[in-house]
């Protein structure tokens, strides 16, 4: 669904994207991930039509971002990362007026507003000034309004940035909603647990280089996650440690913060070996669980030695 | 410890501690703006221009030749350039520091800093007296500049110490009023340009003032007590201190008593310090409703941010009208769509029987012609800073990358913004066309003047829609671009001699004043006035049409810029 070839946008000297390839797929969620100044919002901005690349080529839909401007907006919705909203505007006013300004008919427009308004659970707000919403009303609006012509992509940047655990976990039901709804979201986040939660791919980005772009599966194996399981034992770790050594297909074990962490070869079912050979030991077994992905360490882990 | 709490007593009453960190804030800002440099070389070039013109008018070019001729001619040029210069100063600084303060207090209210000051040990009165200072360091800068070459001139002979003190003390008790006054009001109003608008209409009103004391002064023969209630009410505006003082070195502007200039400026600095207590009152409230909510009062409260919160809060949901740029720009210029009309009205009514009562005004073309002058230069106005505010706030709001990522191209934001501000001051061209209409039917003004209005108005729109528009989407804030259209349509108005000819005013004016006593000599000075006019009134056509067509180019080269920020994002 979203396609770029050698990407590059130069502000005079500073090179803020670097030969960006990326493959986004429909119905996808792609999580994009950076420091601040990696090139996240100026992918975001070529790809809403709103910078031009210094050189190479976006397709979106297979629509030419730079050359079918006007068709690709029809196709995307994007939410800056600060939302600008008119304080003179009610929220249904608002949302009208963006519909208005999609060519939406006027005898449609109303009911696509109440639409959007009930998926995005705005209804009570209607009629409320649009600048007196909350940081995370204002984000709903924000995904309202992207959704007020119905496109098939949506680039959203920092959706989730400044609102609270809460406004964070509606924000991430409606974007796991309009997933099943069958569009393909690319979102960039700072709280990268919350993209690990609900995206299906991950794309890494520093200084203008994308240096991962992959499935969290590709994450876990390129980063050595993949086949590791972490044991909880009653009693002696260290005895635990020396039962699972003897284990056929177990490359490594050692003691990480508690628990017993163990490497085993890639393509085995072995966690109802472990179990056994603890039980058989004596010993009794509080846990025993995969290695969870966790997206801070991959991202530290992969981004390692090009921070300067 | 006597010594260490006279000590203490000492440093708060030392300048630096008097005004806080404040003043230094100001000062460190102030040496990094380019503008202050650029209106210090504009000072330099229009005294040094001013300069030479006196020179040349009074000495010339010629050979010099001695004797007392010209001796007579230096001190002539002495005299006059010291006027010029003085007079310069006088109209010119009171602006400039009314334009200088007028944001001293909405900046930090828009941009949140005032909660933060409200934590630290400052007082309410060492933030005013800091900003006043400090920005009024400029004036003094200025005034610097200048005083060198007045000790020169004054070498020519004819130029009495006694006006240039005179002068300079004026000016600056003058600038403080101004300033203060500014800095006041801009703890009520939301934006630079309101609390400006507010300084300079006292201004104003101080010179009418002095115009309305020139007419109806008493005579010679009057009243002890008429002249003395009289001379105490020359007191209150500086204009007339200063014409009367300026009566000392040239005898046709004043009687060359020397008005009490002492007193006045002693009164001016006494008002002076009571604005600025007032300030220093509310802006301690602006800072506790910032920090702690709640709603300002007076002006703060019906024309602030909070003041359109509650309108918008109260009203029902409006249905979308036609074009939707057109719509949306209407709601944020015209939330209230009876209050222009209701305005125009007010003052037409007033004008009119105003006019009726001093029987002769109606009759008089002259009046018909200041007031058409009148309503076509507040119309422009009002076109070219609508227009420069219904851009600029789109990149204020940040509200650009949401627009420009629908189906609105550029044209149709331009030209939708363009219907929504000519819809805004219909009402005005409303009143003109039926006043001049129904003058010229009643045969009080020729017909022409509908031509004049049907000539000029339309081009000065498209021009002055143009510049604002250009401006509009140039500058970073609202403030920036409703100061620097303002200049500019200023400067094209009365400023520049070419442009004044070109400019609508003047067009429509003209054409008010034409009496047609044939038909033949009426068409001849029609034509005359189009082929005098004319060529330059293409230019103005082409100048509003590029000005346009590079305001929507400027959109999309500007989407994410704003001040302080260099828009590349993450």
């Amino acid at each position: 669904m979203i396609e770029t070839h050698k990407l590059s946008k130069y502000y005079g000297d500073l090179a803020a994207l670097v030969d960006l390839d990326l493959h986004i797929d429909e119905g996808t969620i792609f999580g994009f991930i950076g420091p601040n100044g990696a090139g996240k919002t100026t992918t975001m901005r070529i790809l809403a039509t709103l910078l031009e690349p210094t050189r190479g080529r976006a397709v979106i839909d297979g629509l030419d971002v730079r050359l079918q401007g006007k068709e690709v907006r029809r196709r995307v919705g994007y939410m800056p990362d600060f939302m600008g909203v008119y304080d003179d505007l009610k929220v249904f006013e608002y949302l009208e007026f963006f519909a208005a300004a999609f060519n939406i008919e006027r005898r449609k427009r109303k009911d696509i507003v109440e639409g959007v308004l009930e998926l995005t659970d705005l209804q009570g707000k209607r009629a409320a000034a649009v600048d007196s919403l909350s940081r995370g009303m204002q984000q709903r609006l924000g995904l309202a309004r992207v959704l007020i012509h119905d496109p098939k992509v949506l680039i959203l940047d920092e959706p989730a940035s400044g609102l609270d655990p809460r406004a964070r976990i509606e924000i991430r039901e409606l974007l796991r909603e309009l997933k099943r709804m069958g569009k393909t979201i690319m979102i960039s986040s700072h709280i990268l647990s919350e993209l690990e939660e609900i995206c299906d791919h991950i794309g890494i980005i520093e200084q203008g280089r994308l240096v991962f772009s992959g499935t969290l599966d590709e994450i876990r194996r390129r980063i050595g996650i993949q086949n590791k399981m972490r044991v909880r034992v009653t009693g002696d770790p260290q005895r635990a440690v020396e039962v699972l050594t003897a284990l056929p297909n177990v490359r490594e074990v050692r003691r990480e913060d508690g628990y017993v962490a163990v490497m085993y070869a890639e393509g085995c079912e072995i966690d109802g070996s472990i179990a056994r050979a603890l039980v058989q030991a004596g010993l009794d077994v509080l846990a025993l669980e995969p290695e969870q992905l966790k997206l801070d360490n991959a991202f530290l882990e992969l981004t390692q030695g090009i921070v300067h | 410890m006597p010594h260490h709490d006279s000590w203490r007593t000492w440093q708060r009453c030392h300048p630096i501690d008097l005004f806080g960190p404040i003043v230094d804030k100001e000062l460190r800002i102030a040496s990094r703006h380019k503008t202050h440099y650029a209106l210090r070389t504009l000072y330099v070039a229009v005294l040094t221009v001013s300069l030479a013109g006196v020179w040349f008018s009074t000495v010339g070019l010629g050979p010099v030749t001695a004797g007392a001729h010209q001796v007579a001619a230096m001190a002539r040029a002495g005299r006059t350039t010291v006027f010029l210069i003085t007079a310069i100063q006088f109209f010119a600084l009171p602006v400039v520091a009314a334009v200088l303060l007028s944001n001293s207090i909405s900046e930090e209210i828009e941009r949140g800093t005032l909660a933060v000051l409200l934590t630290t040990p400052i007082r309410s009165l060492q933030i005013v007296a800091g900003k006043l200072v400090g920005r009024l360091m400029l004036l003094v800068l200025l005034v610097a500049i200048s005083l060198p070459l007045l000790a020169i001139v004054r070498v020519f002979g004819g130029v009495p110490w006694g006006f240039i003190v005179t002068g300079v003390c004026l000016t600056f008790s003058t600038a403080v009023f101004a300033g203060s006054l500014s800095l006041l009001a801009s703890t009520w109003l939301p934006r630079a340009h309101q609390s400006a608008v507010v300084a300079l209409a006292v201004l104003v009103l101080l010179g009418l003032l002095t115009a309305v004391q020139a007419r109806l002064a008493p005579g010679p023969i009057a009243s002890p007590g008429l002249s003395h209630l009289w001379a105490t009410a020359a007191l209150f505006s500086p204009y007339t201190v200063f014409l009367q003082n300026g009566g000392t070195l040239n005898p046709g502007l004043g009687t060359g008593s020397g008005a009490p200039w002492v007193a006045h400026c002693l009164l001016t600095l006494a008002v002076s310090i009571v604005l600025c207590l007032l300030a220093a009152v509310w802006l301690r409230r602006a800072m506790l409703v910032e920090a702690f909510g709640g709603r300002r009062r007076f002006l703060a409260g019906w024309f602030g941010r909070n003041a359109r919160h509650r309108f918008v809060e109260q009203r029902d949901v409006r249905r979308l009208r036609g074009p939707c740029m057109f719509w949306k720009d209407t709601q944020h210029i015209r939330p209230r769509p009876w209050l222009e009309p209701a305005m125009v009205a007010v003052v037409a009514a007033t004008f009119y029987v105003a006019a009726w009562l001093v029987p002769p005004s109606l009759a008089s073309r002259h009046v018909h012609a200041a007031l058409a002058g009148i309503i076509v230069f507040v119309g422009l106005m009002r076109t070219a800073v609508l227009a420069a505010g219904a851009c600029a706030t789109e990149r204020e709001k940040r509200c650009w990358p949401v627009l420009l990522t629908t189906l609105l191209d550029e044209r149709q934001i331009v030209r939708q913004k363009a219907l929504a501000i000519l819809t805004a001051t219909l009402p005005l061209w409303i009143w003109l066309v039926l006043h001049t209409s129904v003058f010229a039917a009643i045969d009080v003004l020729d017909p022409v003047a509908l031509v004049g209005v049907a000539v000029f108005v339309p081009t000065g729109l498209l021009l002055f829609l143009g510049l604002g528009m250009y401006f509009g989407l140039r500058a970073t804030t609202v403030t920036r671009a409703v100061a620097m259209t303002f200049a500019v349509v200023v400067g094209l108005c009365f400023v520049l001699p070419m442009a004044a000819v070109a400019n609508p005013v003047v067009g429509v004016i003209l054409s008010f004043l034409i009496d047609g006593r044939d038909v033949y000599g009426r068409l001849g000075q029609l034509l005359f006035m189009l082929m005098f006019v004319g060529p330059v009134l293409v230019v103005d056509v082409f100048l509003g049409a590029g000005f346009l067509w590079q305001a929507e180019c400027q959109i999309r080269r500007h989407v994410f810029a704003r001040s302080g920020s260099d828009g590349i994002g993450d």
